[in-house]
């Protein structure tokens, strides 16, 4: 280690030695002892950094992505081709096509949300009526 | 990408479920990787709606690529880090906000960069201003190396660079924006 890759792992990654290369930790951090002026000037801007905020997913954001899930999911009705005329058929058959699909759908392989009374207009995941479900 | 070393992909089982259609195991995949692919696209594109749209546009992809997953490729993280960026960049290229080369000539430090963006009084809407005005190759390596905390050959790896090419990009994303959060300084 020295003093020019001390300061290259600083600039590259700056000064938390938890996200320098492992390799090189121990020996950084012997130098580093010696020399902190550049350990300061890389954590002020990782200080800078750490004030970018990200939003965390909400259950509606869970939800859709576990819907896309049930679409894709091996097997599912929804992906065979003769399938989804059916379910966009008004009145009756729509309504028998809606209860095939569950009533075809593997118990294991049915989201949190479905259970036996449940047909294909009932709410899906992520809306208002089924938050608890969805919780992380 | 590298190969992943066998036995060694934490996502490995979870995938193997999801392609039987599991939807215990694909509610687990979406609590381990939706907040992060959501962290990193909103990082990558700066706006919260299209982040979404990234996030849940990979999620798809899990969902369709799990039956052909095959243990021994790249690591399952490290592929689906990929797809989202990929994603990222398809996006910014529809609203034309990424430089054509892949990385432009810096700037020496004594030119300006006025950018009215950065005058925003909050400090977290600064720093997200100024990553915004890296070039994407730069912002796509801080988003990785520090928020996604990649080690850097994972890093590298997802970006297809050496680990020098990495610490170069670092490098220079960090001193521009150590620039640019000065010159705010000034200003303010």
């Amino acid at each position: 280690m020295t003093p020019e890759r001390l300061a290259r792992i600083l600039a590259v990654y700056g000064a938390s030695p938890e996200r320098w290369p492992q390799a090189e930790r121990a020996d950084a951090l012997a130098l580093l002892a010696r020399d902190m002026d550049a350990a300061r000037h890389a954590a002020a801007l990782d200080g800078a950094l750490d004030g970018l905020a990200v939003p965390h997913p909400d259950a509606a954001m869970v939800g859709r992505a576990l819907a896309g899930f049930a679409e894709a999911a091996p097997g599912s009705l929804l992906r065979r081709w003769w399938f989804a005329p059916l379910l966009a058929g008004a009145g009756a058959l729509g309504m028998a096509a809606g209860a095939l699909l569950l009533a075809l759908t593997p118990l294991e392989r049915r989201t949190g949300w479905l259970d036996e009374h449940t047909t294909i207009f009932s709410a899906a995941p992520g809306d208002p009526a089924d938050p608890a479900e969805l919780s992380l | 990408m590298t190969p992943a070393p066998q036995g060694e992909d934490p996502d490995a089982d979870l995938l193997r479920l999801i392609a039987r259609g599991d939807t215990v195991a694909a509610r687990e995949m979406v609590a381990r990787k939706l907040p992060r692919l959501l962290a990193l696209a909103t990082r990558m594109l700066g706006d919260a709606a299209e982040a979404e749209d990234v996030a849940q546009e990979s999620l798809l992809r899990v969902w369709r690529e799990a039956p052909r997953w095959k243990p021994g490729k790249a690591r399952f993280d490290s592929w689906l880090h990929r797809v989202a960026l990929n994603l990222c960049y398809d996006r910014l290229r529809r609203s034309r906000r990424e430089d054509v080369v892949a990385d432009v000539p810096e700037q020496p430090d004594g030119d300006s960069l006025p950018d009215e963006r950065l005058l925003a009084a909050d400090a977290g809407t600064r720093i997200a201003a100024a990553l915004q005005t890296l070039p994407l190759r730069q912002r796509e390596a801080v988003v990785l190396q520090y928020y996604q905390e990649l080690s850097n050959g994972e890093a590298a790896a997802v970006m297809e660079v050496s680990v020098e090419a990495l610490e170069s990009l670092l490098a220079r994303a960090r001193r521009r924006l150590r620039a640019l959060l000065a010159e705010d300084t000034h200003d303010a």
